[in-house]
């Protein structure tokens, strides 16, 4: 799950447990929300908060249920086909990326290849630590990406494209008072 | 599942018709006993379910009577396996298992690997099942 996704999970989550529990007290009685449906501004309020709630609910929804199922590159043997899901590529290119200095965060996109449909493509995209140098931990990560999709999964992999989108903000450095 | 013509043997006494529910379960069992297999894969409700700890001994399989009997297998590998050969495993031993136990002829049993499982908790639900 994406970073932001995470954020909107967060804040859909707040928004949950505070309605819920308005839901219950008025539900044991305890308050009533008689004074939400009476005040008009209120309403609109509380209208516009239930259509970005809903919104908020079906984008989550989406990020949960990825790409349809069947995505995936076909090794034919003689018992049948063997099907390696993008997905599962994708979890490979991430964890690989790992053993790489200098890589904060990382997402990973896979394609097909255009030149064949059993070679694949890997789009990365990644926060750098803001100190090691970005072009050799570039090649690095391709180089690594490339080798353990290739290993693990027995995938060739056509081409890995890296794109910095981000870097980490320096820490201040503290300032000390003796 | 829908009612469909099940494969069956004829025998003097009469028809023995097995279910494709007993399929799914016979092919469920041998496929998470390959090495390098971390689990069956479901969709979100199956992760759920799992979560509140009911198994589902059923779950990623698929079976269907076309031209012969082709069984379909979603399933969730080990992090470090050469998937390849997970893959392979689980055909074979499925076909193994079905036909010996059900005597039917096994068409083709086709692998779906859906997921990587790190050691580690990644936040998904880790599915092992183990039946000793």
């Amino acid at each position: 799950m994406s970073l932001f996704d995470r954020l909107l999970l967060v804040f859909h989550s707040l928004v949950v447990a505070v309605l819920s529990a308005m839901v219950t007290l008025a539900g044991a009685g305890a308050a009533s929300l008689e004074w939400v449906w009476e005040a008009p501004h209120l309403r609109w309020a509380v209208a516009v908060i239930g259509l970005l709630l809903f919104l908020l609910s079906l984008r989550l929804l989406f990020s949960v249920m990825r790409r349809p199922k069947g995505e995936g590159v076909d090794r034919l043997t003689e018992f049948g086909y063997i099907r390696i899901s993008l997905d599962t590529l994708e979890s490979i290119a991430q964890r690989a990326a790992r053993g790489v200095k200098g890589i904060r965060d990382l997402t990973a996109r896979v394609r097909f290849s255009s030149d064949s449909p059993s070679s694949v493509g890997i789009g990365l995209k990644i926060t750098v630590d803001g100190e090691t140098p970005i072009q050799l931990l570039s090649e690095e990560l391709q180089r690594t990406v490339k080798k353990q999709v290739e290993e693990i999964a027995g995938v060739e992999v056509n081409q890995v494209s890296v794109l910095v989108k981000d870097t980490v903000q320096p820490e201040r450095s503290r300032i000390r008072v003796d | 599942m829908s009612k469909w013509d099940v494969e069956y043997q004829s025998t003097d006494l009469g028809k023995i018709e097995i279910a494709p529910e007993v399929i799914q379960i016979i092919a469920g069992l041998a496929a998470v006993q390959v090495d390098g297999v971390a689990g069956m894969s479901g969709g979100v409700v199956d992760d759920i379910t799992q979560f509140l700890g009911r198994k589902n001994p059923r779950q990623g399989i698929r079976v269907e009577f076309e031209e012969g009997l082709s069984i379909e297998v979603a399933i969730h590998v080990k992090y470090g396996s050469y998937i390849p050969d997970v893959g392979k495993a689980v055909q074979e031993q499925v076909k193994n298992a079905v036909e010996t136990m059900t005597g039917l002829r096994v068409e083709s049993v086709n692998v779906r690997v859906e997921a990587v499982k790190f050691p580690e908790k990644s936040g998904a639900v880790e599915a092992t099942q183990r039946v000793k």
